[in-house]
């Protein structure tokens, strides 16, 4: 058998019986691939028959008309001469065999994937945030409220004519920074929270007695409440809960497995994509605090001050380094305030 | 020499009593060794070309992906100089993805939402798990063939949720005494229902040794822990003396990583096992005529899958998952050469059973919630 004749052995299998026949298979030019056994000739015009892509070394297949299959142990050789005798390219192959075409493959994969995640994925869910109507997530909002009110805080025991000073101090961080959103102010003991102030998707934000407590003075509280004005005027909350979803989703479409919350190989990036993101959203929300303090003539360094003392109050956590903490290190975003 | 258009004079039903007779002729048993070709360097250039299609798809190209890599690790396994085959259509597993993503952001939202609605689509999903595990069964053996006929699984929904709920509410109340035996009757499940062509696949009666290998697995995680715990409870006190009050952050998550590795090489271990025996007592025959009765068989060695697994975690973490093709290769070369199938009654007589249609929607669902039962 010479190379020039295009023929090889090849096993065929009728897909009735389990039972394997030694063949030889042909290409014919104008077309057709010619299968003998014994002397016996089957010709097939190539339309008919399906020719599996080729794929690494492994023999070649193709599925006969009425359910029978060819295996071609030489498929280097079977596919270059199906390329010359009608056109067929394998692509993919080409791509998979050559080092330098796959080292390329590589680059561009880390930068694609790098890309959308640091622009694609925040711009994409910034644009959603921003043209779906402002009330598509109160609901989250009061439930959230409910929620923290039965599992977390108790009423607030602040004076009465405290709470109406702070509602005051409220106002005038609203007039400044807050761009024509519904706010509502509430006020809660903390608990196990203890210090803090948060706010909810609905324009509600929480500020905790011992918050209050913790403050000098008020203009340290206004720039809190203008760092939380600032996560609720920028929707945050929606934005991270689509970024959020868009990573697991696009896990789970590339690996076809949400185990993600469970497995480590998901799960921790999911995790760390959420702690970036927020951290993101955290040091966007300071712009805003800083927005205020610049528009009042209220020194930087309230701020700075107030989330230091939250920091020291709550203790710095353990092995949790700057980039991998949900807020970023106090000491880090207090260094912008001066 | 004739010429026929299109049609081949051999092959056909007419061949099939010769083919037949010639099998009952050659009734000697051989022991046939399971031969994978497949090789890290060649998956590794199919892998990271799957990965840039995808990630340039934004995720749609990865049924093709799927298809490419099941396609090149069953097509390059061989038995008895006959290679496997995986033939599910891209097209189909991309609807079946959809829908299950479609399923995911509705939970994703209602947790947002809807959070008592959460709880319920957790519970309807821990309902249908037994018919997904099913489901996904089916589609993956349909589209597994050997010698052009396809295996099958049956629709066992009964066994299933007896496997699943029943022998898994017993593990529980039973403090994990009746674990083993559930985890048997789990692969008994997905083993006995499996079909290639006319042959029928069972799992003998183990449940013993799936109670041998978690009892090793126990013993070996008391071995590893006492010494252990007792170590990191010194190195505890000695950077809190030395410190004061703060432990050194390096020091505080070595518990974790080392607890983790202790519960990974427990797990991987009666994992390891427990495939050894299911592999070395499946059978694979036709009650009906009682010729063929074919018998899996393997010789892993723990030691070195242990050895293996731990390697290739290693290098799957020092690479940032570039050596994950290679892992699975490295894997699956040390199980697959050192599997076999004792023949007895010949291969060729198998004949193909009637095809049926499974969709892929189980399969994808299955694959997302993780709920594939591993054997």
């Amino acid at each position: 058998m010479t190379a020039s004749l295009r023929e090889w052995p090849a096993h065929l299998y009728d897909g009735q019986i389990a039972k394997r026949k030694a063949v030889t298979v042909k290409l014919t030019v104008p077309g057709y691939i010619v299968v003998q056994e014994f002397g016996a000739l089957a010709r097939y015009p190539l339309e008919d028959v399906t020719v599996a892509e080729q794929l690494g070394s492994q023999p070649a297949r193709i599925d006969l008309p009425g359910g029978a299959r060819l295996e071609i142990p030489a498929a280097a050789e079977f596919y270059a001469a199906l390329s010359v005798s009608s056109g067929r390219k394998q692509w993919l192959h080409t791509l998979e065999s050559r080092w330098m075409l796959v080292l390329l493959a590589l680059l561009l994969t880390l930068a694609a994937a790098w890309a959308t995640y640091v622009w694609g994925i925040p711009a994409t869910a910034r644009i959603v945030a921003f043209s779906l109507p402002r009330d598509v997530d109160s609901k989250i909002g009061s439930e959230g409220l409910e929620l923290l009110d039965q599992y977390m805080f108790t009423p607030s025991e602040l004076e009465p004519a405290r709470r109406e000073s702070l509602l005051e101090l409220f106002a005038v961080v609203e007039e400044t920074v807050g761009a024509d959103n519904a706010y509502q102010l509430e006020f809660r003991k903390g608990g196990d929270m203890g210090a803090n102030a948060l706010a909810l998707p609905a324009g509600i934000i929480i500020v905790t007695d011992e918050l209050v407590e913790l403050s000098i003075n008020d203009d340290e509280l206004a720039a809190v409440l203008a760092h939380e004005v600032g996560h609720v005027r920028n929707r945050h909350a929606l934005r991270a809960l689509l970024q959020n979803s868009v990573v697991a989703g696009l896990i789970v479409l590339v690996t076809g497995d949400a185990s993600s919350a469970g497995s480590i190989a998901a799960g921790i990036p999911t995790l760390l994509a959420r702690a970036d993101y927020s951290r993101a959203f955290e040091l966007d929300a300071d712009s805003v605090a800083r927005e205020f303090l610049v528009a009042r003539e209220i020194p930087l360094q309230r701020f700075a001050d107030i989330i230091l003392r939250l920091e020291e109050e709550h203790g710095a956590v353990p092995g949790a380094v700057g980039f991998l903490a949900t807020h970023p290190a106090a000491a880090e975003r207090a260094r912008n305030f001066r | 020499m004739q010429l026929n258009e299109g049609q081949l004079p051999t092959g056909g039903s007419g061949d099939l009593s010769a083919a037949l007779l010639q099998d009952s002729q050659a009734m000697g048993k051989s022991r046939e060794y399971f031969t994978f070709h497949g090789n890290g360097s060649e998956y590794f250039r199919i892998w990271i070309v799957n990965l840039l299609l995808t990630i340039l798809t934004i995720g749609l190209y990865s049924p093709w992906a799927k298809v490419r890599k099941n396609r090149y690790i069953y097509g390059n396994l061989q038995l008895a100089d006959s290679y496997f085959d995986y033939l599910a259509k891209p097209l189909v597993i991309l609807r079946g993805r959809l829908l299950a993503l479609v399923l995911l952001l509705a939970v994703i939202g209602s947790q947002w939402f809807f959070p008592s609605l959460y709880i319920g689509s957790f519970l309807i999903i821990a309902l249908v798990t037994p018919w997904l595990v099913v489901r996904a069964r089916m589609f993956n053996m349909r589209y597994t063939s050997y010698r052009n006929i396809r295996f099958g699984f049956n629709p066992a929904y009964g066994e299933a949720y007896t496997a699943i709920f029943w022998f898994g509410f017993l593990a529980v109340i039973s403090f994990g005494l009746a674990a083993p035996y559930a985890h048997y009757r789990r692969n008994k499940l997905v083993v006995g229902n499996t079909r290639w062509g006319n042959l029928n696949f069972r799992l003998g009666e183990v449940a013993g040794k799936f109670y041998f290998a978690y009892f090793v697995g126990f013993c070996i995680g008391i071995v590893l822990l006492a010494p252990a715990t007792s170590l990191l409870g010194q190195l505890d006190v000695f950077a809190k003396g030395a410190e004061g009050d703060s432990v050194s952050p390096a020091l505080s998550l070595a518990p974790i990583v080392f607890g983790f590795l202790c519960y990974f090489i427990i797990a991987k271990y009666i994992a390891a096992i427990i495939l050894l025996t299911t592999t070395n007592h499946t059978h694979i025959g036709n009650s009906l005529s009682g010729q063929q009765e074919h018998r899996l068989g393997c010789d892993w060695s723990m030691p070195a899958m242990l050895w293996i697994y731990v390697t290739n975690m290693i290098a799957i973490a020092l690479s940032i998952g570039l050596l994950t093709p290679w892992a699975q290769m490295r894997i699956l070369q040390y199980q697959l050469n050192r599997t076999w199938l004792d023949v007895s009654g010949g291969l060729d007589a198998v004949i193909a059973s009637q095809p049926q249609t499974v969709s892929s929607l189980g399969e994808e669902i299955g694959d997302i919630f993780d709920v594939d039962i591993g054997l």
